[in-house]
C-alpha cells in the first residue's frame, strides 16, 4: 500500500509539473512532446488505480487521458477553459490520493463536478450536443443515419470513451437526437450503457463513418443504419423444421407440397436434406426436414404449413446470430420461438468453407483406399497369406485414421464464437426478469464438431436460463447479501486433448439443497428415508431428473422444471459427464465434460461372464486388479481395497450378468472419478480388462436389440468391434447413481 | 361450399366421397370413372376443385392430370393415392397436383386436405401476405 501510494504520489506531481509547462507553453509549439508525457503518466496512474481496486481515482485518470488523447489527435485544442478542465481532473486525482492515504479509501470525494465541468467544455466547443437543430440539416447534401455504438466492457470507462466519440463524431456530423441521453451518460448520472443509439446528419459517406467510429479507442463496434430501415420490412431469415406425423404415408409427397407452399411464401435458401432425397423419402430421422428461408413474417409460413394433413408440427427459429433455444415440448408460444439448433446452427448456408489442402488429403486417401483395394483383390484370388493381410490391415488402419482425421476437421465449429452469441441474449433475459447480469466467457479457441457443438450450445442454453433466472438473486437481494447489485456469471472452455470441458459459474444463491430435497420427496422420486440418506453431492444431482422445479410457478421463461434433465440427456448420449457444485448463498458451478471426438471414443474393454462391454475412458484414472475375496458388503454397498485406498465398488457382474454366479478369483476393474477435481472416486469391477482402444459408437436404436434383458438406462450406446461384433457402451454416470441408491 | 368433381373408378370411392363431400357442406357437380371423362367434364363444369385417382382406365391419372392442367392451369386438383402408388403420386406432385388423399378415406383428413387447398394460393405467384 505504502510502495503504491508513493508512486502514485509521484506520478501526480509529474503531472502537476509537466501541467504548469503546459500552461506557459499553450501558445506555443513544443505542445506534442509535453502532451505525450502527460498521456503516460496518466495512463500508468489509470494502470496502478485499477489493479489497487481505487475506482474513481482510475476513473478520473481515465478521463485524464482521455481528453489528453484528443487534444494529441487535433480533436480539441487547448484553450484557457480546457486547462481548467485539465487542471480538475489532476486535482481530483491528488484529492482522492490524500484521501486513500489518510483514509485507506476514495470515500467522500465526488468526481461528478470535474466530468459536468468536462462535457460542458464539449458543449461550448462545438455546441451541438443535445437536441439544438442543427444547421446541417438546412443543407440538401446530408443524410440522417441512425448509429450505434457498442462499448468495450469497462463501465468505468464509458463516459470518457462516450466523450471521445461524441467529439470524434461532431468533427464530421452533427448529433441530433441520442439515446440514452448523452449528456447523463457522461455525468455519470445514470449506470453507463454498452451500448449507445445516436441519430445524425452528415454528407460524409457512411462507410467512412463508420470506419471513424471502429477505429477509436473503447468501441468495440459501431454500426451505420440508414435511417427508415425499419425491422419490420426486413426480411428475416428463418430456419423452419416441419416434423411429420409418424404414420403418415407419403411422407415425401407431403413433403413435397409442404415445400412447394415454403416455396411460394418466401425465399428458399436451403433444403436439408436435399429436394432430390426427399422425392427418395429420405427424411431426417425419419420424419422432419429443414428448410432455411428468408420471409418477413415466419408466422404466416408457419400457418400455411400447419394447414397439411400428416403435419404434426414446425418449429420456426428466427436466425439473428445464435437465438437460445426455449424448450416448451412442442406447445406453441406466442413470442417468437425458437427450438433445438439443427445443422444449420452457425452457418447461414449449406455448404462450409473448406481448406482446400484437406480436400487434397481425403482426395489423396481416398487413393491409396483404391490401391489398398486392389491388393486386397489380388490377395483374395491366391488365397490368404497371414503376412501379406497383416500389413495390408496397418495400411488399411492408417489411412482409416488420416480419413477420420480429415473428415472430422471438415466438420468443426469454433466454440468460442457460439457461446459469445449467447451473451446479449442472456442480459436481456436478466433485464426481463429485473436482474443485472455480466457474462464473462473466459475460453481459448476450441474447435469441435458440430453435433457436439450443438449439444453444448443447447446444454448452455438451459443452464444460463437457470443460472439467471434461479440462480442469481435480484440486485436489492444482492446488495443485502453483501454483493454487488450486477450478477456474474462466467464461462469457461477448456480444451483436453480427450475432451472439452465447459463450466458456468454464477455467484448467486447456490441451490437450496433441502428445498430440491423436498421437492424430490414430493414428485416421488425418492422416498423420505432417501432423502435423509442423500449427501450433499448426491442431493445436487437430483437436479437433473424430470420434473423438478423449485420455482413455484411455471413460467413462460424458466419452462417446466429447470430442464436440466434434457441437458444430462443429450450429454449422457455424447458419453460425457455433468458435475454441479454449489454452494448456498455462494453460487453454483455447472460442469459438461463431452467428448471431442464424435466419431470414435476412447474406451476399455471389459469382460464380465464372457461377454464384452466397453466403458468410456472419460474420467478413468487406473486399472487395478484384486481377488473377489477383498470386495465387502458395508450396509448394502461394495467396498474395496485399491491403490492404497478404500473405494465403493460396482460389480459388472451385478449389473449385467444377475443371474449367473459371481465370479472368484481375480478380478480386474477400473478406478473412476466422480467429480470434477478427481478427489473422490469408485471402482468398477469386471472379471477382466482387456485394453483400450477407439472405438464408433452407435445409438442403441441402429441396431436391433440384440438381447431381450438389456436395461436401456445401462448402456448408452453399442460399439462396434471388427466390423462385427457388437459391444454395449456402458453409461458410468447410471453406474453412479447404482451406486448411490442402489437401484441396479 | 365448393364445387367438386370426382374421378375415380371403384363404385365404393365414388359413394363415400360423394357422402364426405356432402355432409360437410360441398356440392359434387359430377361422378366420372376414368380419366378421359375427367378431363371432358372438367371443361364443361370447370368445378371448384376436382379429386382424381391415381389408376384409372382409359386414361390413367397422372395423364388426365397434365390435360386438366392445359385446359386450366390453375386447377386445383387432388390425388387420391392407396398406399402401392408412392412413386406415382410423386410423379403427380412434380406436375402440379395441388394435394393429396389417401385411401382408405380418413374423413377429417381428406376435408382437411381439401380446405387446405381451396384456400390454396394457386399455382402461381406469391402467397396472399407476402
Amino acid at each position: 500500500m505504502d510502495s503504491f501510494i508513493r508512486e502514485v504520489r509521484e506520478k501526480i506531481d509529474e503531472l502537476e509539473s509537466l501541467f504548469s509547462e503546459l500552461r506557459r507553453e499553450s501558445e506555443g509549439g513544443n505542445l506534442e512532446g509535453l502532451i505525450e508525457s502527460m498521456i503516460r503518466s496518466a495512463h500508468t496512474i489509470k494502470g496502478m488505480a485499477s489493479l489497487a481496486g481505487f475506482s474513481k481515482l482510475t476513473q478520473a485518470a481515465h478521463w485524464l487521458e482521455t481528453i489528453l488523447d484528443m487534444i494529441r489527435s487535433g480533436d480539441i485544442s487547448v484553450d484557457d477553459d480546457l486547462l481548467e478542465v485539465i487542471w480538475d481532473f489532476i486535482a481530483a486525482m491528488d484529492t482522492l490520493v490524500r484521501s486513500i492515504e489518510s483514509f485507506g479509501d476514495e470515500r467522500g470525494i465526488e468526481l461528478s463536478p470535474a466530468i459536468s465541468k468536462a462535457t460542458v467544455y464539449l458543449k461550448e466547443s462545438t455546441r451541438k450536443v443535445g437536441k439544438l437543430p442543427s444547421l446541417a440539416s438546412l443543407s440538401s447534401k446530408t443524410k440522417t443515419y441512425d448509429v450505434v455504438i457498442y462499448f468495450e466492457n469497462f463501465p468505468e470507462k464509458i463516459p470518457a470513451w462516450l466523450f471521445s466519440v461524441v467529439s470524434k463524431l461532431q468533427k464530421v456530423a452533427s448529433i441530433v437526437e441520442s439515446e440514452p441521453d448523452i449528456n447523463e451518460v457522461m455525468g455519470g448520472k445514470t449506470q453507463p450503457p454498452k451500448s449507445i443509439k445516436l441519430r445524425v446528419e452528415t454528407s460524409m459517406d457512411p462507410e467512412k463513418i463508420r470506419e471513424i467510429l471502429n477505429s477509436i479507442d473503447g468501441v468495440r463496434k459501431a454500426e451505420v443504419l440508414v435511417e427508415g430501415s425499419e425491422k419490420r420490412k426486413q426480411k428475416k431469415m428463418v430456419l423452419l423444421r416441419v416434423y411429420l406425423t409418424e404414420d403418415a404415408p407419403f411422407k415425401a409427397a407431403r413433403a413435397l407440397l409442404v415445400l412447394r407452399d415454403i416455396e411460394q411464401m418466401s425465399k428458399v435458401l436451403s433444403i436439408m436434406p436435399a429436394r432430390e432425397e426427399i422425392k427418395k423419402g429420405i427424411l431426417l430421422e425419419d420424419r422432419f426436414f429443414e428448410a432455411l428461408i428468408e420471409a418477413e413474417d415466419p408466422e404466416v409460413v408457419r400457418k400455411a404449413i400447419l394447414e397439411h394433413p400428416g403435419v404434426e408440427k414446425v418449429d420456426v427459429s428466427v436466425n439473428t446470430a445464435c437465438t437460445p433455444a426455449q424448450s416448451k415440448g412442442g406447445s406453441f408460444p406466442e413470442s417468437p420461438p425458437s427450438k433445438k439448433p439443427s445443422v444449420f446452427a452457425g452457418s447461414n448456408r449449406r455448404t462450409v468453407p473448406v481448406d482446400v489442402s484437406l480436400l487434397d488429403g481425403l482426395l489423396y486417401s481416398m487413393g491409396e483406399l483404391i490401391a489398398v483395394g486392389e491388393w486386397l483383390e489380388s490377395l483374395a484370388a491366391g488365397g490368404p497369406n497371414p503376412d501379406e493381410l497383416a500389413r495390408l490391415n496397418e495400411k488399411f488402419t492408417a489411412i482409416l485414421s488420416r480419413l477420420r482425421k480429415i473428415i472430422t476437421s471438415l466438420r468443426v465449429v469454433d466454440l468460442r464464437e457460439k457461446v459469445n452469441g449467447f451473451i446479449p441474449h442472456v442480459t436481456k433475459l436478466a433485464k426481463e426478469t429485473g436482474k443485472e447480469v455480466e457474462v464473462i466467457v473466459r475460453e481459448e479457441s476450441v474447435a469441435v464438431d458440430r453435433s457436439v457443438a450443438m449439444v453444448i450450445w443447447e446444454a448452455l442454453v438451459h443452464i444460463l436460463r437457470n443460472a439467471v433466472v434461479h440462480g442469481i438473486e435480484m440486485p436489492r437481494e444482492r446488495i443485502r447479501a453483501g454483493k454487488p447489485p450486477t450478477g456474474v456469471i462466467e464461462i469457461d472452455i477448456v480444451p483436453h486433448p480427450d475432451y472439452v470441458e465447459v463450466s458456468v459459474r454464477d455467484d448467486g444463491r447456490g441451490i437450496d439443497v433441502e428445498e430440491v430435497k423436498k421437492r424430490a420427496v414430493e414428485r416421488g422420486i425418492i422416498t423420505p428415508e432417501e432423502a435423509q440418506k442423500l449427501s450433499r453431492k448426491e442431493a445436487l444431482l437430483l437436479i437433473f431428473k424430470p420434473g423438478i422445479s423449485t420455482a413455484g410457478a411455471v413460467s413462460e421463461r424458466s419452462g417446466r422444471g429447470f430442464g436440466l434433465n434434457v441437458v444430462m440427456e443429450s450429454i449422457r448420449e455424447l458419453h460425457g459427464s455433468v458435475h454441479v457444485s454449489s454452494e448456498e448463498g455462494r453460487g453454483t458451478v455447472v460442469t459438461l465434460r463431452v467428448p471431442a471426438d464424435v466419431l470414435l471414443l476412447p474406451v476399455y474393454i471389459v469382460e464380465v461372464g464372457g461377454k464384452k462391454y466397453a466403458i468410456p475412458s472419460l474420467g478413468i484414472t487406473g486399472r487395478v486388479k484384486l481377488k473377489a475375496e477383498s470386495v465387502r458388503n458395508v450396509g448394502g454397498i461394495y467396498v474395496a481395497a485399491a491403490e492404497s485406498g478404500i473405494f465403493p465398488a460396482v460389480l459388472l457382474h451385478d449389473v449385467v450378468e444377475k443371474f449367473t454366479p459371481p465370479p472368484e478369483g481375480d478380478l480386474e476393474g477400473l478406478l473412476f472419478q466422480l467429480d470434477r477435481e478427481g478427489v473422490e472416486k469408485a471402482l468398477v469391477l469386471a472379471d477382466s480388462v482387456l485394453g483400450r482402444r477407439d472405438v464408433v459408437v452407435r445409438s442403441l436404436r441402429s441396431l436391433v436389440p440384440f438381447r431381450d434383458s438389456l436395461d436401456r438406462d445401462v448402456f448408452t450406446g453399442v460399439a462396434v468391434l471388427g466390423g462385427r461384433e457388437p459391444v454395449p457402451v456402458i453409461d458410468l454416470i447410471h453406474l453412479m447413481e447404482v451406486l448411490l441408491g442402489g437401484k441396479g | 361450399m365448393a364445387r367438386i368433381l370426382i374421378a375415380d373408378d371403384a363404385l365404393f370411392a365414388r359413394i363415400l366421397l360423394r357422402k364426405i363431400f356432402t355432409d360437410a357442406g360441398h356440392e359434387v357437380v359430377g361422378e366420372v370413372s376414368t380419366g378421359r371423362e375427367a378431363v371432358e367434364k372438367y371443361g364443361e363444369l370447370r368445378p371448384d376443385l376436382v379429386t382424381l385417382d391415381i389408376i384409372m382406365p382409359d386414361m390413367d391419372g397422372i395423364t388426365a392430370l397434365k390435360k386438366i392442367l392445359e385446359i386450366d392451369p390453375n386447377a386445383r386438383i387432388i390425388m387420391i393415392t392407396s398406399v402401392d402408388s408412392d412413386k406415382k403420386l410423386i410423379e403427380c406432385i412434380e406436375a402440379g397436383a395441388s394435394g393429396y388423399i389417401v385411401k382408405p378415406f380418413e374423413p377429417v383428413d381428406v376435408l382437411r386436405e381439401v380446405e387446405r387447398v381451396l384456400k390454396g394460393r394457386g399455382k402461381a405467384g406469391q402467397g396472399s401476405e407476402s
